[in-house]
């Protein structure tokens, strides 16, 4: 459907950037200045590539070897981005019969009265972009761009401008025109959340290059890279060596430690490099006398962070057991509430135990894994 | 004030709205390249445009008297084809539509760069060609800066002396305009005349103005 292949030069690094993508929602996931923009902008024409080919949906947009570079024109494609643009002198209606060149006038209506109903905008056809709301306005933005049918739809952050509760409808409202308008979108974005929420794959990207292509799970549960692994949330690296193998797990040297970690396709000797995902980690509850636990570590808790939400424990293991030289060696996520049921502020000392899923080995070049992914 | 002469004040507005035209016509295409485009000698033709600012209105003049008069090639080719500029009404507007020009250059320059060109963008991403954009999208959004452009333009051009006089002179009934009849009255001591003509240039001025400022309020709503 989308395959690009695109080299273009920036201020602070050069866009490089490989993917081919079936129909469905790609989100192009990344912190910003990675490229995402840029890219988007490149399949829209209003930015053009060094070199490169662009073809989407068998038409070819760019090439540079060809010559060709259709103008944003005849692209055909949707586009809508973070602060909407709507035009400020064009009523709503006229806004999003914007791009209907070339039809008459109940045809325009027709179109424009559609689209108002499906995005419930309906009686706001002769307001004023600036008499709506964020949330108004972006609905507009994007009844503009699907007024043309297009099958392609790109999205630079449209959410982001927008408080909670509006974007949580507006990301329920592009859901649902997805399936109503078939449409393949290409979604830049910044938010996890949001990438693994409404997409069908995650494509992460960093300094002008793409990382990994994977669905959503994939990307979060096997990180392909640090980088990757440190944008979808994972904190704990750690390099370890492989000492064993058992019929189900690997069991990998950390520092101090023996760690049991997923069956890997490796061999004993080779060294790995691990993330332990933070709200992997579980503290042992202490009120009730249990076995022991896989991976089970004793150590004191030297710092504590809470967004109201969630705690984040900087975790120092006792000696004879660290994973690393730095002054903690664990960062452990745990939810507000579980914080309060095992009452973690009254002590400092507490076991906790890594679970096996919780270690992701990274950066397994030539390395096979086995029986991972979806 | 007896026999009150109106016929600076006819020459007046008639010059200064052809050099308005004139200037809306070439000053707002111009603004706009200035404003969207990127070319070399991009900055050196903006500083050309504001020339005109800081040069004396003498030296202006004397600049155009020479460019157009019957020492240049120019001014011969005119007088030839029968359109003579030097000392006559159509001089008068040369000279104050290059000493108003900037100002409508900048004005509307203004105006084009306050339109986000993302819009325009946009515009181009929904199908529609360039030109439609232009009139559709950048015109009416930079329309207030091109408005303030002309009620300034115009108040230039009716105001001008210097350049004026250099290049079509001060020819009562033919070339004297409100400005140079307002310096004749007073160097006769005709006062009393002079002071209601200075009165009438002050009415038409601020109503310029007013005018100027009510409609680009409008126009940005």
């Amino acid at each position: 459907m989308l395959d690009i292949r695109i080299q273009k030069r920036l201020k602070s690094f050069t866009l490089d950037i490989d993917l081919h993508l079936p129909p469905g929602l790609t989100a192009l996931f990344g912190r910003s200045g990675a490229g995402k923009s840029m890219t988007l902008s490149c399949i829209a024409g209003l930015s053009r590539p060094d070199a490169g080919r662009i073809v989407v949906g068998g038409r070819v947009f760019f090439d540079h070897r060809l010559g060709i570079n259709l103008p944003p024109q005849q692209r055909r494609l949707g586009y809508v981005l973070q602060d909407y643009l709507l035009f400020p002198h064009l009523s709503v209606a006229e806004n999003i019969a914007f791009g209907l060149a070339g039809r008459s006038r109940e045809e325009k209506k027709a179109v424009v009265q559609d689209l108002l109903a499906r995005m419930e905008l309906s009686g706001l056809e002769n307001r004023r972009p600036a008499e709506l709301s964020g949330g108004q306005q972006q609905r507009v933005a994007l009844a503009r761009a699907l007024a043309t049918r297009p099958q392609v739809l790109l999205l630079d952050e449209p959410f982001s401008a927008l408080d909670g509760p509006t974007r949580a409808r507006l990301r329920r409202d592009l859901r649902r025109l997805r399936q109503e308008f078939n449409l393949t979108i290409l979604l830049v974005t910044h938010n996890l959340s949001e990438a693994y929420l409404l997409a069908d794959r995650i494509a992460v990207m960093e300094a002008g290059q793409v990382l990994q292509v994977d669905p959503p799970e994939a990307v979060v549960h096997h990180p392909h890279s640090r980088q990757v692994a440190e944008l979808t949330g994972a904190r704990n690296f750690f390099t370890g060596v492989i000492t064993a193998h058992t019929d189900t797990d690997t069991r990998l040297r950390v520092g101090q430690m023996e760690l049991a970690a997923p069956r890997l396709n490796a061999a004993i000797g080779a060294r790995v490099e691990l993330a332990v995902r933070p709200e992997r980690i579980m503290l042992i509850r202490k009120d009730v006398r249990i076995g022991p636990r896989e991976n089970q570590v004793v150590g004191q808790i030297v710092e504590e962070l809470t967004d109201g939400f969630n705690y984040t424990l900087f975790f120092r293991l006792d000696e004879g057991q660290r994973l690393s030289e730095s002054s903690y060696d664990l960062e452990i996520v745990l939810p507000a509430y579980v914080y309060e049921r095992l009452g973690v502020h009254r002590d400092h000392r507490w076991a906790a135990t890594i679970k096996r899923e919780a270690i992701q080995i990274l950066g397994l070049s030539g390395i096979q894994r086995e029986a991972v992914g979806r | 004030m007896t026999g009150f002469d109106w016929f600076p004040l006819w020459l007046s507005l008639r010059v200064a709205a052809t050099a308005t035209l004139l200037i809306l016509l070439t000053g707002v295409p111009l603004a706009w390249l200035l404003a969207r485009h990127h070319f070399p000698g991009r900055d050196l033709l903006g500083s050309l445009t504001s020339m005109p600012l800081v040069l004396p209105p003498t030296v202006l003049g004397y600049y155009l008297l020479v460019a157009l008069g019957r020492q240049s090639p120019l001014g011969r080719w005119l007088e030839a084809a029968g359109l003579p500029l030097v000392f006559t009404w159509r001089g008068a507007v040369i000279a104050a539509s290059v000493a108003a020009f900037p100002l409508m250059v900048e004005t509307a320059r203004a105006g084009f760069e306050g339109v986000d060109p993302r819009l325009e963008q946009v515009a181009r991403t929904l199908g529609r060609s360039n030109l439609y954009i232009f009139w559709r999208v950048t015109l009416p959004l930079a329309w207030p800066g091109i408005l303030a452009g002309t009620a300034l333009t115009f108040a230039r051009a009716l105001g001008d002396f210097g350049a004026t006089l250099m290049v079509a002179g001060n020819i009562p009934g033919r070339t004297q305009t409100m400005s140079i009849y307002i310096y004749d009255l007073i160097q006769a001591n005709r006062l009393a005349e002079a002071n209601s003509v200075v009165l009438l240039m002050t009415v038409v001025a601020v109503g310029l103005l007013l005018v100027g400022r009510y409609t680009a309020r409008r126009a940005l709503r």
